[in-house]
């Protein structure tokens, strides 16, 4: 089951290697791992997307939290989370097929970053199924290059569950 | 004040308390040397930094206090790498030192360059790359405060050799220690005491299985307090075996592989299992399909990620045994345990001859014997023990009791441990007759620490049970390889040629009444003693818990079996 894991840590150098050394000893694979400082330029944000049953997700997150760098962690998967992924994708396409991109990307809420004699270059910023909806669409131009962020999350404003860390969170 | 790196580092060390370190000298760490010369603190060097390692680990083991090692860069900071990770497993406060290449080389392969941070990532709690001097007091305070946090264990702190040298303001107070109190789990809620309360009071074949938590968090008169309060039987694992008074009527015994079958058989009946202090080690639960099937369990632990990680509970009290013991143990009621303490009496009953664990069977002199004879003579002494047979026949002949008088590699099972742990555990208790037990393999692998020995002019005796094989792995070939014998075979030096050439006395036995008079004469003093005991080849550690199989599925005597066995020693 995928599964979501947020957590705050210091932004110092290591620490996204001891928070990897967690899941690599276990042999837990991760399928995305965004990093990045927070408001607080003195901590960091993870957001790990693996793919662990109930019992390994507990263990993941409490040998996370034993790591002396992190502040805290929360398993965000059963909170209805907003996830948005970014990706940037170079597409065959030559001015004959301009008008059918044009027309995906206003569906997929997609930019147009570039266009070429036979290329072009759309970005995407939504949740990781449209992205991966959008692909597909794409997919029958030729797929030339394709990066992707990784997944960020945040709790639902619905949500009452407390934040993560009262200082840290913003 | 201004002051070199260095120095700060050494004032650090004597704020913290600190007058005794062990270590080994290089270019990295030099400039620490030098400081540590004019600091006042005593130094021992070792002649391996493996061995200065396994010396502070044994320095903490028997004094409580926190073991210090210093090492330079590269290959001396990797020879450190088994003395972590044997603190580690087995939880001891230790603070490793090591110097590094100077802050500008970093990262380019120099000479004696090692990303020792890297190295020891999964082997420590937690380290530190210092490259200023203004680094150095706060991470050398972190270091001792998160090594004594919660569930202790060894910090690293690896400092440049610029930062060593250049200078900075030593600020004690403004290097205050502030990660350490982070995962700290909170005081245990009153809803949870009276979970376990509710529990307890409905049990009536409670059993207590002491771990090494009971030692490292103080807990001794607590737990005596509570065993007696509610009429609980105490089990022990290795490393809780000098957590409970050995002759005390609610004493049950050691469990697990080489446990006395009683012991294990009430774990099998219990209806409730309180494990203080220990972690389900499979060397204590078998096969966790098979164990305590009728118990509910209670879980009091200090480190949260070890509740429900082998093994799922019913109540888990998160935090400091003492601490949580003292508020149960008024409140705990007295249990109605007469015809379960009257039960495993009787299991006993059927194994308790006047001799637990039977000699093994076999021609010369017997190690249980031996042992027997050993803690006969010297019954107040602190044992350290190396990994093997040995190992396990001391832990099931002497009784232990007292806390800290029982050091051994549990967690890790390092050969070459016991010599330099009771180097450390008779500088930390100088007082104290120590007497290490190893067989001639281990004693093989740290056996330059002799000399140290002799340097230092220690007076701790050496047993070494030579049986002229890898005893253990033999034993394991025997049950489950079909009695194969691929690289057992262990030609040892003259011990006795080997001890006079470190500076020991030495002693030779082949009988009882030998080793009965070598024994004597050891501790009559006049320097440190190694005894070689000349130990039947054959002889087994009996009873034994094949690897992976149920704690009930005990084997009492050799005969071989070609059982497939995924065990590992
Ligand atoms: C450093 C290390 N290497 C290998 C082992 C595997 N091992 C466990 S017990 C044992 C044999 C020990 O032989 P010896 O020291 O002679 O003691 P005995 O078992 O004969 O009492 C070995 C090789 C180990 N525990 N530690």
């Amino acid at each position: 089951m995928q599964r979501i894991l947020v957590a705050l840590t210091d932004n110092e150098p290591g620490v996204l290697d001891r928070v990897a050394s967690i899941f690599r000893r276990r042999g837990f694979n991760i399928h995305s791992l965004t990093v990045s400082p927070t408001l607080d330029p003195d901590v960091s944000r993870i957001t790990l997307v693996t793919d662990l049953d109930d019992r390994a997700a507990r263990a993941a997150k409490s040998f996370l939290e034993r790591l002396v760098n992190v502040h805290s962690v929360e398993d965000f998967t059963d909170a209805g989370p907003l996830l948005r992924d970014t990706a940037l994708i170079r597409v065959a396409a030559g001015p004959a097929d301009r008008p059918g991109l044009f027309q995906l990307a206003a569906i997929f809420r997609a930019e147009i970053l570039e266009v070429g004699p036979e290329s072009a270059v759309l970005a995407c910023c939504d949740a990781p199924e449209r992205i991966r909806a959008f692909v597909e669409s794409l997919r029958p131009y030729g797929l030339l290059e394709f990066g992707r962020t990784g997944v960020i999350a945040v709790r639902s404003s619905g949500d009452p569950a407390s934040a993560l860390h009262p200082a840290a969170s913003f | 004040m201004r002051m070199k790196g260095a120095d700060i580092l050494c004032a650090c060390l004597a704020r913290e308390g600190v007058d005794l370190v062990f270590g080994y000298p290089g270019g990295a760490i030099l400039p620490t040397y030098d400081a540590l010369e004019a600091s006042g603190i005593r130094h021992i060097l070792a002649r391996h930094e493996q061995g200065a390692a396994h010396m502070a680990d044994g320095y903490s083991r028997a004094s409580g206090r926190t073991g210090v090692v210093i090492a330079t860069s590269g290959p001396g900071a990797t020879n450190l790498v088994t003395g972590l990770a044997t603190a580690m497993m087995d939880s001891v406060p230790l603070v490793a030192i090591t110097g590094q290449v100077a802050s500008p080389l970093l990262g380019s392969d120099a000479f004696q360059e090692v990303d020792v941070t890297g190295v020891t990532l999964p082997i420590t709690k937690h380290n530190f790359l210092v490259r200023e001097p203004e680094g150095i007091a706060p991470a050398l305070r972190e270091a001792f405060a998160l090594a004594n946090a919660g569930r202790p264990g060894p910090v690293l702190v690896d400092i440049t050799k610029d930062a060593q040298t250049r200078e900075a303001v030593f600020d004690w107070e403004g290097a205050e220690p502030r990660r350490h109190t982070r995962h700290l789990p909170p005081p245990v809620p009153e809803a949870d005491l009276a979970r376990a309360l509710a529990l307890i009071s409905a049990s009536r074949r409670p059993l207590i299985l002491a771990g090494h938590g009971v030692t490292l968090s103080g807990a001794h008169r607590a737990l005596l307090a509570f065993a007696e309060k509610a009429g609980a039987p105490v089990a022990a694992t290795l490393l809780g075996l000098d957590a409970f008074p050995p002759g005390h009527p609610l004493y049950v015994g050691f469990m697990g592989m080489h446990g006395s079958p009683w012991t294990n058989q009430a774990i099998q009946e219990a209806d409730l299992l309180l494990a203080f202090g220990m972690r389900f080690d499979d060397r204590v639960t078998g096969d966790l399909k098979a164990f305590a099937p009728y118990a509910r369990k209670i879980h009091v632990e200090v480190d949260p990620t070890e509740v429900g990680k082998n093994v799922a509970v019913d109540v888990a009290l998160l935090g400091d045994l003492r601490e949580v013991l003292e508020r149960l143990a008024p409140a705990v009621p007295a249990l109605d345990s007469g015809a379960w303490l009257d039960r495993i009496a009787e299991l006993r009953a059927a194994h308790d001859a006047p001799a637990w664990p039977p000699d093994p069977q076999g021609e010369g002199l017997s190690p249980t014997a031996v042992l027997r004879e050993l803690s006969a003579q010297a019954p107040g002494a602190i044992w350290v023990t190396d990994v093997g047979q040995h190992q396990m026949w001391e832990a099931q002949v002497v009784p232990h009791g007292r806390p800290r008088t029982l050091l051994t590699s549990g967690g890790l099972g390092t050969m070459g441990f016991a010599l330099p742990a009771a180097i450390g555990a008779k500088l930390a208790c100088p007082e104290a007759e120590v007497w290490v037990v190893a067989g001639d393999g281990g004693t093989q692998m740290n056996v330059q620490e002799l000399m140290t020995l002799t340097q230092e002019g220690l007076e701790l005796n050496v047993a070494v049970l030579n049986n002229s094989y890898l005893g253990m792995v033999r034993q394991f070939q025997t049950h489950f390889y079909g009695d194969r014998r691929a690289s057992v075979d262990l030609l040892a030096p003259d011990f006795g040629l080997l001890a006079r050439a470190y500076g020991l006395k030495a002693a030779s036995a082949r009988t009882l009444d030998e080793a009965r008079e070598a024994i004597r004469e050891a501790r009559a003093g006049g320097g440190a003693t190694l005894i070689e005991f000349v130990i039947s080849p054959e002889a087994g550690v009996y009873p034994m818990v094949p690897p992976g199989a149920g704690i009930s599925a005990t084997i009492h005597t050799p005969p071989p079996t070609e059982a497939p066995c995924s065990g590992s020693l």
